[in-house]
This record gives C-alpha cells, structure tokens and sequence, in this order.
C-alpha cells in the first residue's frame, strides 16, 4: 500500500524537476529587457596642412665676363606638405634693399632694375630659363620707397601649390644694362660690380589652417653682381712677371709700371669705371706690414721728368696703371744691397662705405740703390694675404 | 477521502511546491512582475522590446575645399551641404584611409527599427555616441540627431506597446554629425584619429503612477475649496511618476502646508 502512492508521487517530481531544468528563466530572457545596437568603430587619418620655405642659396655670380652670368640667381623654395591638398599661395609683401647705400641714383641696383617673381617649371629649379610670371614687385627706373617695401594688388601674386609640391620661386633682377655680350658684361660690371639686393619676401597661404603651425614664411634672397679683383695685366711683362715693367730711370727718380686689368685682366684702361670711386697701391716692406700708399711721391700717372702725383696716392677709376717711384723700396745709396718690397692694388667702391676690394696677386718689386747701376727689378708676383687692408679683400657673400 | 487520499494529494502538493520553487530561480524578475499585477489598470500580461539594425549608410565626408583642390581616397561624390565645396561619400574602409583637413565635417548616419509589444511597456531609446572630441582639435563638436520616419525625436524618445502599428514598423535614423574647426593645432599634423563608434540603446522604463491633485484655494474662511469653478469639479492635474521615484509624501506636505 505504501508503494501505492509513493510511485506516483515521485513521478511527478521528477516530472517538475525536468519541466523546471528546461524552462527556468535564463539570462538571455532578462536582456530583452535592455537591447542595444552598436555600429563598429571608424577611424581615419589626419594629413598635414604646413608649408615650409626655405632660401635656395645660389653662387652662381662668375667674376668672368667671359663666362656668364656675372650676377647670381637669389630663390626660395615654397613646399606645400598636405598630401591631398592644393595650397593657393600668395605673395604679401617684398622688402628689396640695397646692399649699399649710394650718393646718386646711378648705381643703385633696385633703382636700376626691374624685380619679378616667377615660378620655375615643376621639378625643376631657378637655373631654367622657362618661367611662370607671379608678380612684377617694380619696374626699372621706378625709385624704391624709403622702407623699401613693395605691395602686390589685391588679388595679385597669387600661384597654386599642388599637394605635396616643392617649387621654387625665382627672384629675376634685370639690370637696366645690356649683358649679352663679354663688352656688355665688362659694362655692366663697371657699373654694378659689388652691387647688392636683399629681399625678404612674405609669404603664405590665401587660407590659414593652423592655429600655430608654420604657414607662412618671411624669406631671406641675396642678389648679388661679382665683384672682380683686379688682377696684373698680362699685357705687359718682365722678368716673366706680367702687369710689371721698369719704367724711366734717371739719377734722380727711378719708377716701375704697375699695369692691372678689372673687371678682367685684359680690362682696357681710360674706360668710364662708375662703380670705382679710386684705387690705391698698397706696400709692405719685407717683415713690415701692409698700408696705403698715401705720398703722392711714390705713386704717379707717368714716369716723365715732370710726372705729377696722384695726390693722397689715390688714383683715379678710369686708371689701370701706376708708376711707383723707386724711393719707396729704400733710400739711395752706393751699398748695392737688393731691397725688396710688395706692392698690391685695391680698388675703392663708389659708395658710401668705401668697401675695398684688393687684388689676388700683388708684386714683390727690388731696388738695390744704385742710381747708376740700376737693378730696380720685377721679381715676381705675390699672393695677397686675406684681409690685407684689416677687412676681407673681397666683401662677404652675406651681409 | 482515505488516508492514503490524502498522502497521495499531499506528496503532489510537496512536488509542485518544489517545482515552484526550481521555476523560479531569478526572484528578481518574477518580482517585478508581480509587482505590476498590484497597480490598478497597468496590468502586464506579456510584452517584448524590438531593436532591430537597418541599413549603415555610407560616411559623408563634407569638405570646405572643392575637389579640384583636394583629393580624396576613393569614395563617391555627393551634394554638399551650405558651407561646404565638396562631399564624398565613403565606406568605413575609405573613411579609414582618408586624409582629414582642417575644417571637415563627418556625417555618420544609422537607420534601425524598435517598437514595443506588451501592454503598458515603455521603454525609452538612447543613443551613446563615443566622445571624439578629445580625439580631435580644440573646437570639435558633434551633434547627434533621433528621427523616425523623418521626424525629429528628443534623445531618449519615448515607445510604448501601445503605439500605433505603423509607427512600430517606422524606420529610425540616428545622424551623427562631427564638425571639426578650420584651423588646427600643428600637433595633429600626421596622426590616427579614432571615430569611435554609435549605440543605440533600448531601456524598458519602470511602470508609472499618475499622481494628480485637484488644486484648492482658500477662501475667506478657513477652509479649502476647488480652485476655479467652485460649483463643479475643477480638473485634476496629473503628472506620470515612475513608481520608484515617487514622491509619495509630497502631496501629504502639500496638504499639511495649506492646512487651516
């Protein structure tokens, strides 16, 4: 009888407990509760959106009229370094001065000169002859303002910069003087030899995006016209020494010619050499040291009996010859001692520094004090020491 | 009834007891079942929640320079909103190898459906969008908007299982829109900038009470009347109160407050 009812029983228990496994709430049953869709991540990149600029220095100024050209070619670099974006670009300003400040108008070059920004073809630099006009800052003739600082129109200088380009951006000075041939670029040097132009050109985007990265630049150009040392003219020569030749002797006076050419060595003499204010021989005794020959005595236009002087020994610049007394080197006398003595030529610029400009090579010249017996002598040329006048024989390519 | 009647009955009332028991193993939401059974008139019987993913449309990329300045790494054109001189449509591939410039605007847009099916089942849709902002210049902002069917919807919104059955079936669409600054810090020049991503939300909401007053106004006695028309029944005011944050105790203060 207690079988009877105790089967059934757990029957239905184990019935409940299988009923209970398979149908008990689960997680998944409450999360209906809260559903929730989530998209999947997005990322991406961030290009760049500078400029750089840069000067692109240029050396190409040859002293040599005979090997064009005598002026370098100033340039600067502007690279856009987006990826993807092309940059309009503009020129804001340009500040052309001169390297030196001149008592005329005459021989100034930013005066004297018509300035252009132009860009060089793609991939290729300022020593292509092709260009891309951007602006004309000033034309030749057109006097430059006090500060210098010349102003595009509205809208004007503007060029585009493709994603990822670097081009250079030439800065054309033409001189108002013909230079196609030798005689036109000894021409033009007698003029504008020395001569010099900074310019700082401003530059940047028409649309600024950066709030403190680099975008616009201030770029620094230097133009530059060679400055050609004088250098002893090969027309005339002794002792194998050339620009050097014993001139008239006397008991009383006694002179050496002293022959140079400039621009070049085979410079012609009595030319209009407007760039030179004067030019001066400059001496050093053995174990001395140099200095300016400032007696008209010992330096003379001629080696006549009635020569004159060039008075404070400074010669004029349409010169390319000096005859140099022999008293210079040493006092007379009957000993026959050989005396020896440098000489150099420096040329005086016509501005209102009086930068100097000295020659490469001078001469060591002898006298053994003998009026009779003569050896006044050519003996060979000499290298002038760097800054022989105490500043550098020939003026910096910076300033 | 014998004796072994009652054995038997008794024994199957043990099991079904302990089959009770086994069923129900998440207390938690039989209570909250149950206690729905003890308000009046909010009766849950059944219901459910739906949130279903659409379609992802492809990424906008809004440009302020037209295409003939700017390139782009695949991706189609499209109708650029005012403001902006170009726009490329992209899949999140494209988007990832895409270059982003000072100024860009990113539309991200997500359609979905959700509805809710039970009586007196609420629930209320949100959207999280990740915060790009710290991932992006100074001056980023990103708007997020809510529409179904094309009309705009606070954020939460609101659906309820007694909505009409076309609005079940409506098409929801969350558009992000992240604007960044025109101009830039350096510093993000070159880098990876994480968009982060969208999530849609679907909450069921606590059953609610309607609390109402009848307002009253004193009157040159000390006693209190109904405000308004003093004749008749001046309307109740009623506000829905989730039954777990109801203030129960501030009609009460009310009452006593104004008390003669």
């Amino acid at each position: 009888m207690r079988q009877q009812w105790i089967t059934p029983a757990s029957l239905i228990a184990a019935l409940l407990i299988v009923i209970a496994t398979v149908i008990t709430p689960t997680g998944s049953t409450l999360a209906m509760w809260f559903e929730e869709l989530t998209t999947d991540e997005l990322s991406a990149q961030t290009d760049s959106y500078t400029l750089d600029f840069a000067d692109v220095p240029s050396t190409s100024e040859s002293t040599n009229p005979a090997q064009p050209p005598v002026w370098n070619q100033p340039s600067f670099t502007v690279t856009n370094k987006s990826s993807t974006l092309a940059r309009e670009m503009r020129i804001t300003r340009a500040q052309l001065t001169s390297r030196y400040s001149y008592d005329g108008s005459t021989l100034d070059p930013v005066r004297n000169s018509r300035i252009t920004f132009a860009l060089a073809p793609a991939g290729r630099t300022c020593t292509s002859s092709e260009r891309k006009q951007v602006w004309t800052a000033k034309e030749t003739g057109q006097a430059p303002p006090a500060n210098g600082i010349f102003t595009p129109p509205a809208g004007g200088a503007t060029f585009m910069l493709a994603a990822g380009e670097t081009r250079h951006m030439c800065v054309d000075i033409t001189l108002d003087t013909a230079s196609s041939t030798v005689d036109q670029r000894r021409s033009l040097l007698r003029r504008f030899a020395g001569a010099g132009i900074k310019a700082v050109t401003d530059i940047g985007p028409a649309q600024t995006l950066s709030t403190d990265g680099r975008e616009s630049g201030s770029v620094t150009s230097l133009y530059r016209v060679s400055l050609p040392q004088p250098a002893p003219s090969p027309s005339i020569t002794s002792n194998g020494v050339p620009g050097c030749q014993p001139g008239r002797m006397s008991s009383y006076r006694g002179y050496m010619r002293l022959q140079w050419g400039w621009p070049d060595a085979s410079g012609s003499s009595a030319v209009d050499t407007s760039v030179i204010d004067r030019w001066e021989v400059w001496s050093k005794p053995t174990g001395g040291s140099w200095s300016k020959i400032t007696n008209g005595y010992h330096v003379r236009p001629s080696d006549g009996p009635y020569a004159p002087e060039h008075p404070g020994g400074n010669i004029p610049a349409s010169e390319r010859h000096v005859y140099v007394e022999r008293e210079i080197i040493r006092r007379p006398a009957l000993d026959g001692n050989r005396v020896h003595r440098d000489f150099a030529i420096v040329g005086v610029l016509k501005n209102s520094a009086q930068t100097r400009f000295i020659a490469a090579q001078g001469w060591d010249l002898s006298w053994n004090g003998m009026s009779l017996m003569n050896q006044y002598l050519c003996n060979s040329t000499v290298t002038t020491p760097g800054n022989l006048t105490g500043a550098p024989n020939v003026p910096g390519r910076q300033w | 009834m014998t004796v072994a009647s009652v054995r038997r009955v008794a024994a199957a009332a043990v099991a079904a007891g302990l089959g009770l028991v086994l069923l129900s193993s998440t207390g938690v939401t039989l209570a909250n079942w149950y206690e729905e059974t003890t308000l009046p008139d909010t009766q849950i019987s059944s219901g459910s929640l739906t949130l279903e993913a659409g379609s992802t449309a492809p990424v906008q990329l809004h440009s302020r320079f037209p295409e003939d300045q700017r390139t782009f790494a695949g991706g189609t054109a499209c109708t650029a909103p005012s403001g902006f001189a170009a726009c490329r449509e992209l899949t999140a591939a494209e988007l990832e190898g895409q270059l982003l410039l000072p100024g860009d605007q990113l539309l991200i847009q997500e359609t979905f459906t959700a509805a809710a099916n039970g009586t007196n089942l609420t629930a209320h849709v949100t959207v999280d969008r990740a915060d790009v902002t710290a991932a992006l210049p100074n001056g980023t902002t990103v708007d997020t908007e809510l529409t179904r069917d094309g009309e705009s919807l606070g954020d939460p919104a609101e659906i309820s299982g007694s909505d009409p059955a076309e609005l079940k079936k409506a098409e929801w669409q969350v558009s992000s829109t992240i604007t960044t600054p025109q101009q830039w810090p350096v510093s993000f020049e070159p880098r990876s900038i994480d968009l982060g991503a969208l999530t849609v939300q679907v909450e069921q909401q606590a059953p609610q009470h309607l609390d109402c007053i009848r307002p009253l106004t004193s009157t040159a006695g000390s006693h209190w009347e109904p405000a308004g028309n003093t004749t008749g029944d001046s309307p109740l005011q009623c506000r829905a109160v989730p039954e777990d944050t109801r203030d129960t105790t501030r009609m009460v203060t009310i009452r006593q407050e104004h008390a003669p």
